[in-house]
């Protein structure tokens, strides 16, 4: 029995041992699967990878993975809702509440990509093993990004159609580490960070036929789509005709449906690509049975009985559904494009129409029908600016319904939402989240939310 | 080991040759006045065998052998446990009390008599919930205790049960209790990764209710706090049966019975459909016959009610085989159980083969050892149900009627096919054709070394481990609705707990002072490890693995883990059984706690004074018992996640076929635990001899430090960031009353009946007013679960036009004009048990009743309501309580005038909202169980050589009295995860009710 017991207590102390060893590293438990958030760039092999972040987080369900711009079409009534769930049906409406779901999701979504951004360009000028063109690429990248993406918040919450708003928006330059309150700022101030942003990407990048990315060519065709909001036509001009000048590298396709059908063709200048493997939510919203959004009637019955572009709205099980990232519900690997080489062509026409060069203007539009296989628009009836704006918002609306959500913002750039939507005129904006009013006492709500 | 199996095989040989059968005869008398005693049970301990002592108090009774133990109960006696020995002749005294008092509680980290006790804990008496047809002994204690509230919230076999010790104490942390099994803290969450919106696996349904001896349920602060960071929503604690010293017994049940859907909401047919479709059509001004021209001729169409294709006849069967005895030195017990039940939805399943071998031994007078070793395998098969569009019973309630399920051929018809625009699917394919498998594991060991150094000092040390592990797969079939390709899940998942326990524990008793200390130190690591893939791209429906699918479109493994250390420490004293203290407190540190926050210290005290003994009311010989009792203290509830307090970049940000990284979520290292102040103040009075017994218990609870997301601005790339920073209270009382309402030689009726009243409210919260998935809202000054709805202003009776209450006075009715509209948690809730016994016939009939919460159905809100969506064709079958409709001016009913109408382009449109006309009381009152059994008389048993022979029969949820118009008041949908049980409680969409069960059983002991 006394060996029992000194096996016992030899055992008893090994225990003991072993318990204390253990709780040195029981209280500190390594992360699996994360970084810290303190220092996640440090080589340039994580500013690259912070770069991709990027890319990822404009991925996002809530942005250019579908919804983002399907809101935008559902508010401007080229899309409905077609079955249960409640924040698609309150879109569908135009009267969006101050709780909207995607509406509050939207905006968070934004600003991670903003704090990404950040991130990069606070830290990668400090990185030792980056090469100049390097650092240059990605800075002109988080750069070119960070400016897109506040255009795309002041577009969709601001009073971007009014200079001398003060109903801009938030502009975090700096990494948020910790809750912090933000006040708007006005939209010239908006605009300012905005083109400055774009403008150091302009210096920072260049061409390139990657269409996945952002590059210097399309850094060229978000200043003319920022300078048209903000109704510089000559800058909106200028930059427009550059980058169908060059030829190079955009081409219009000859057949509207293959722009779909093939990724990365021609005539894209940047869309966010998907795969299988990182699918595009947007199939989900289009494509289930039912689908929550649906091709409105009155956006099919605005289809010239030729116009080929109609050919991308087909039924499937019993609803007209928008067949631009395919018919598969299970197969969300079609790209959201962004921007292509055919909003060039309106913006330029745009631009000669505030010129007064009408014809020209319609010569732009019906590049884009011709192609289309829809009638071409004669001259002779588009004789006013107000007829050839008109022509120029239809144009826009049937040529990329369902693709970035632009003519609910051309609706309320040109002063179309009463007439055409039958909504008050301060709905062209959306309101600030209730739920970002409640955290940031600095915010305040846009007018007659 | 292996010596030790054969020295436990030997033994077991060595009592079954030696077992000798003989007589032992004697009387048992009263200890007051010597009289006899008629009608005293005598059971040889460990069988259901025994005799009753006849009008003199005499009896006679054969016995197995020497080593046989009688045990000698009569109601309201205390009983006495008598070895035989060699002796033929035993004499008995038996004093006059209640058994209760000389109980033996399991407390954490112990046991202590009843009468020692100065805590709120409750016993579970586990003969209630014996051979109830239940999947898990989380649900048969339903009703058995006050402060319990356990809600089965589906009719799903293997599903989690929902229980909340006195009140919901979190709002994103757990709510549900800590459950120890001999020892050991058990996994209890689900971590099923297939679609959430199926009823949550329950993980205790791994475990075999057959095994359970004995369940305390620890209430208060003082009993919970030697449990630290973990206490907060109080503890279960449960010890699995042992062997006893004597002849070894073999114990074979077996039940098996019927079971059917308990209710269900009636659906128009096609007559009734059609017609009342007209008249929705009529007034949009479509016509007469609008419907009828297009669908049929209402009179002469057939309809196809889907309940009868999706609900079926269920079947239970239950196999349990249980060995155990012992010598001096070693005693065993061992068991295997077979558990299977078909639910009443086709479609769900659960089975479970169990088997446990627990072990003690006394190496010497002074050591001993023990293992515990369990291993459960379930098997569930579920549908999805809850809250999705693709749910079984949503889609059989929404079946267009006139359509039927399948053609001759046995091809499922498309609901697109037919006329209703929801169904989305054909619930018959769901149900059959989906599948959504779980396999679970689990392990539970422990090695055990218990060492008296000295007489009332010792020290036990233990070694322990849960494993818990999950393997599943689903797969949704190509080519109807929801898949085009077909679409495949396999996932795993595997959690692990290894403990380590030191105890040293110290009883001194010295004249009239009595003294209990115990101090400890245990840690606990705890991983996590799951992966989960994904697939689609089928060539076949047939065969749904991985492999097959032509696409791999997702692949993930993942893992997280925690570490807990702890030091406890308690110190019980009693003086002259009058008065006693005990003095609690844990230190844990976690690593799930922020690095500024890694140590917390959870102390507390109880004291009780039983009034009972003291000279000035010894002599009033009613009052058997008069305990005062009250406690304070403060403990914790660490289940806030592993990694949530660390600021993080993930790398799963991947684009276009690269790496990438962004961030996942803010720091916050100021993080820790959730903190709950409860103070108790309870009472146990004894009346009669203690044939009244009642206990009482007043508690405020509070809960600080609430884990909580708080709203952050978005402008950091996040909505929320946890944090703690928030108050909830819970406070309420409970009384259980126990009777012994009739004690006769023949006839005894007892009578149990419990009440809980609590009243949850959301004190301080950062996100006040924030609202929760949609009909919910946190709201401080309400409680926890708040519907958040538009209001109901009913029918216009001279339009017949829905009216609601336009909140916000802006003209428009939409979801700003939501308010608060009832709570969605029970405030009151109770069981009232009786058990009856006539002559070898025993009858217990329970009944539950819960209330004091409102139910928003959305289930009606789908399928009462009367539009089409763009489609132009009919929304789906309606409930025939919507022909009540508003006919002519002047009718006053709930019902609004049909209509197509779509409110959301319409302020005329009459249909759905989500608004209180679909929100209901959930009281109800159920008759849970009726159990009637017979015991056969030793006679028979003699001539069958049998130890005990027992029938018997019971029915589950015979009957339920609710104003409720859904399928069950009991069931909740919003079950996915821990923290919807907190807040989003009280809501019902296409959830399956509970079935009512019957089942026969035999219980033969050897």
């Amino acid at each position: 029995m006394k060996l029992f017991q000194n096996i016992y207590k030899t055992s008893a102390a090994l225990l003991a041992i072993f318990a204390l060893g253990a709780c040195q590293d029981l209280l500190d438990q390594e992360s699996q699967i994360y970084l810290e958030n303190t220092n996640p760039i440090t080589n340039a092999r994580s500013a690259q990878s912070a770069v991709i972040g990027m890319y990822d987080g404009l991925q996002s369900d809530d942005l250019y993975g579908g919804s983002f711009f399907i809101a935008n079409e559902l508010t401007a009534g080229n899309a409905e809702a077609g079955a249960f769930q409640v924040v698609w049906n309150e879109l569908s409406t135009g009267i969006v509440p101050t709780s909207n779901f995607h509406v509050e999701d939207m905006w968070p979504a934004f600003y991670k990509v903003v704090n990404t951004a950040n991130t990069i360009i606070q830290e990668v000028p400090n990185l030792l093993d980056l090469g100049e063109s390097d650092k240059a690429d990605i800075l002109g990248q988080a750069y070119a990004i960070r400016g897109m993406v506040f255009f795309d918040l002041l577009r969709q919450f601001g009073e971007y159609d009014l200079e001398n708003s003060i109903y801009g928006i938030p502009l975090p330059l700096e990494p948020i580490l910790s809750p912090t309150k933000l006040a708007r700022k006005t939209v010239k101030q908006s605009y300012d960070a905005i083109l400055e942003d774009l403008g150091k990407a302009e210096d920072l990048l260049s061409y390139s036929s990657k269409r996945s990315i952002i590059t210097l060519g399309t850094v060229e065709a978000l200043l003319a789509r920022v300078y048209l909001y903000r109704g510089n036509y000559d800058k909106a001009f200028e930059y427009a005709d550059k980058v169908i000048g060059h030829n190079d590298l955009y081409n219009l396709l000859g057949d509207y449906n293959d722009i779909y059908r093939q990724k990365g063709n021609e005539e894209s200048i940047f869309e966010i690509a998907f795969s299988l493997q990182d699918q595009n939510y947007t199939s989900v919203l289009l494509l289930t049975s039912p689908a929550e959004v649906l091709a409105s009637p009155e956006l099919l019955a605005r289809f010239g009985r030729t116009d080929s572009r109609s050919a991308l709205f087909g039924e499937i099980k019993g609803t007209m559904r928008c067949l631009k990232y395919g018919s598969n519900q299970d197969a969300g690997d079609a790209n959201s494009i962004v921007i292509r080489l055919a909003e060039m062509y309106t913006i330029r026409a745009e631009a000669y129409a505030h010129d007064g060069d009408l014809d020209a203007a319609i010569d732009d539009l019906n590049i884009l029908r011709a192609r289309a296989g829809a009638n071409l628009l004669i001259k002779d009836a588009f004789n006013s600016k107000d007829k050839v704006m008109d022509a120029i918002l239809k144009e826009k609306q049937l040529e990329f319904a369902f693709e970035n959500g632009n003519y609910w913002f051309d609706l309320g750039r040109m002063g179309k939402l009463t007439e055409i939507r039958g909504l008050p005129e301060f709905r062209r904006i959306y309101p600030v989240p209730n739920r970002e009013l409640l955290a940031d006492n600095l915010l305040v709500q846009n007018p007659k939310y | 080991m292996k010596k030790l199996i054969l020295y436990v095989v030997f033994s077991m040989l060595l009592i079954s040759v030696y077992a000798q059968e003989r007589t032992v005869s004697g009387k048992v008398v009263s200890l007051d006045d010597d009289s006899p005693m008629p009608g005293v049970n005598i059971l040889i301990k460990g069988t259901r065998s025994g005799t009753v002592t006849d009008l003199d108090g005499a009896y006679s009774l054969v016995v197995p052998g020497d080593s046989a133990t009688l045990v000698y109960s009569l109601v309201g006696y205390i009983s006495e446990e008598i070895a035989v020995g060699n002796k033929s002749e035993i004499n008995v005294e038996l004093a006059y009390g209640l058994q209760e008092l000389m109980e033996l509680v399991i407390v954490g980290y112990g046991s202590q008599q009843r009468k020692d006790i100065s805590s709120a804990i409750a016993s579970i008496d586990t003969d209630q919930m014996q051979d109830v047809p239940v999947y898990s002994f989380d649900a048969a204690m339903q009703g058995l205790s006050s402060g319990l509230n356990i809600s089965s919230p589906s009719g799903t076999p293997g599903a989690a049960i929902n229980v909340n010790i006195r009140g919901a104490t979190s709002i994103s942390a757990s709510s549900q209790p800590l459950y120890i099994i001999d020892g050991i803290p058990v996994v209890t969450g689900n971590n099923s990764a297939l679609n959430s919106n199926i009823q949550p696996t329950n993980p205790l349904a791994d475990m075999n209710p057959a095994d359970i001896e004995s369940i305390s349920v620890l209430k208060d602060a003082s009993a919970v706090a030697i449990y630290g960071s973990r206490g907060a929503n109080g503890v279960i604690l449960i010890n699995t049966k042992r062997g006893s010293d004597g002849k070894t017994k073999v114990n074979v049940n077996y039940y098996s019975g019927i079971s059917e859907i308990n209710n269900t909401p009636e659906l128009m047919n096609s007559r009734q459909w059609v017609e009342f479709l007209n008249v929705a059509a009529a007034n949009d001004g479509l016509g007469e016959n609008y419907w009828s021209d297009i669908i049929g001729d209402p009179e002469s169409l057939p309809t196809y009610n889907a309940y009868d294709e999706v609900f079926r006849m269920g079947t239970t069967h239950n196999a349990d085989v249980s060995v155990s005895g012992g010598s001096e030195k070693t005693n065993f017990y061992l068991s295997g159980n077979y558990f299977n039940q078909e639910g009443i939805q086709v479609g769900q399943d659960f089975n479970r083969f169990s088997g446990r071998f627990n072990i003690d031994h006394r190496l010497n007078s002074k050591l001993t050892v023990g293992a515990t070793m369990y291993l459960g395998i379930g098997k569930h098969n579920r549908t999805i149900n809850e809250n999705d569009e693709y749910g079984v019973v949503i889609n059989a309630q929404a079946w267009d009627p006139t359509t039927p399920l399948y053609d001759e051929t046995g091809t499922y018809i498309n609901p697109f096919s037919g006329w209703g625009w929801w169904a989305l699917e054909n619930p018959l394919l769901i149900a059959k054709e989906y599948i959504n498998k779980s396999n679970s594991n689990r392990i539970q060991a422990q090695a055990y070394a218990e060492w008296e150094i000295i007489e009332g000092l010792s020290f036990k040390s233990s070694f322990s481990i849960d494993k818990n592990t999950l393997t599943e797969e689903s797969f949704t079939p190509a080519g109807f609705n929801e898949s085009d390709e077909g679409q495949g899940i396999f996932a795993t998942y595997d959690e692990s707990n290894v403990i380590h326990e030191n105890t040293l524990n110290w009883k001194h008793m010295a004249g009239k002072h009595d003294l209990n200390a115990l101090a400890g130190f245990t840690w606990q690591q705890n991983d996590k490890i799951f992966s989960d893939i994904r697939g689609q791209g089928y060539a076949s429906n047939d065969k749904y693995k991985i492999r097959n699918a032509a696409t791999i479109t997702s692949a993930e493994s993942n893992g997280s883990s925690y570490g807990l250390i702890s030091y406890l420490l308690r110190f019980n004293y009693g003086y002259d059984n009058r008065y006693l203290v005990s003095l609690t407190g844990r230190a844990d540190g976690s690593s799930r706690f922020g690095e500024e926050k890694r140590f917390g210290i959870f102390p507390s005290a109880s004291v009780a004074w039983n009034a009972h003994n003291e000279s000035f009311l010894k002599d009033i010989a009613w009052l058997s018992q008069l305990k005062i009792r009250g406690s304070y203290g403060i403990v914790g509830n660490q289940e806030i996640g592993d990694e949530t307090w660390t600021g993080k970049w993930n790398l799963s940000a991947s684009y276009d076929d690269q790496g990438g990284i962004q961030p996942e979520s803010l720091a916050n290292p100021v993080l820790t635990w959730e903190q709950t102040t409860q103070t108790d103040i309870g009472l146990d009075l004894g009346i009669l001899q203690n044939k009244i017994g009642l206990t009482a218990d007043y508690f405020i609870k509070n809960t600080e430090s609430l884990l909580l997301s708080t709203n952050i601005s978005g402008n950091s790339g996040f909505k929320t960031l946890t944090s703690n920073a928030g108050t909830i209270e819970n406070k309420g009382f409970e009384i259980a009353l126990n009777t012994i309402n009739v004690n006769t030689d023949k006839f005894d009726w007892t009578s149990s009946i419990n009440y809980t009243h609590i009243q949850n409210k959301v004190v301080d919260v950062v996100n006040d007013g924030e609202i929760l998935s949609r009909n919910f809202i946190l709201k401080e000054g309400e409680p926890l679960s708040s519907l958040y709805l538009i209001k109901f202003l009913g029918v216009d009776p001279a339009t017949g036009d829905a009216q609601f209450q336009d909140y916000n006075s802006n003209g428009l009715i939409n979801f700003d004009d939501r308010q608060i509209a009832g709570g969605g948690m029970p405030t009151y809730f109770g069981g009232f048990n009786n058990v009856f016994s006539y002559d070898g016939f025993s009858l217990q009939v329970l009944f539950y009743f819960s209330g004091g919460n409102k139910i928003f159905n959305q289930s009606r809100y789908a399928y009462e309501n009367y539009g089409t969506l763009k489609s132009g064709i009919p929304y789906g079958n309606y409930n025939t309580r919507s022909l009540n409709y508003w006919k002519q001016p002047g009718d006053i009913t709930d019902i609004p005038r049909p209509s197509h109408v779509d409110p959301d382009n319409s302020q005329n449109g009459q249909w759905q909202r989500f608004s209180t006309q679909y929100m209901e009381d959930g009281d109800f009152v159920r008759l849970k169980t009726v159990k009637l059994s017979y015991n056969f008389k030793s006679e028979v048993l003699e001539k069958l050589k049998l130890n005990s022979l027992t029938v018997y029969g019971v029915g589950q949820n015979l009957l339920t009295w609710t104003n409720y118009l859904g399928f069950d008041p009991e069931i909740n949908t919003n079950t996915s995860s821990e923290s919807d049980l907190n807040v989003l409680q009280g809501e019902d969409f296409g959830t399956l009710g509970q079935a009512r069960t019957f089942t026969l059983g035999i219980n033969i002991g050897f």
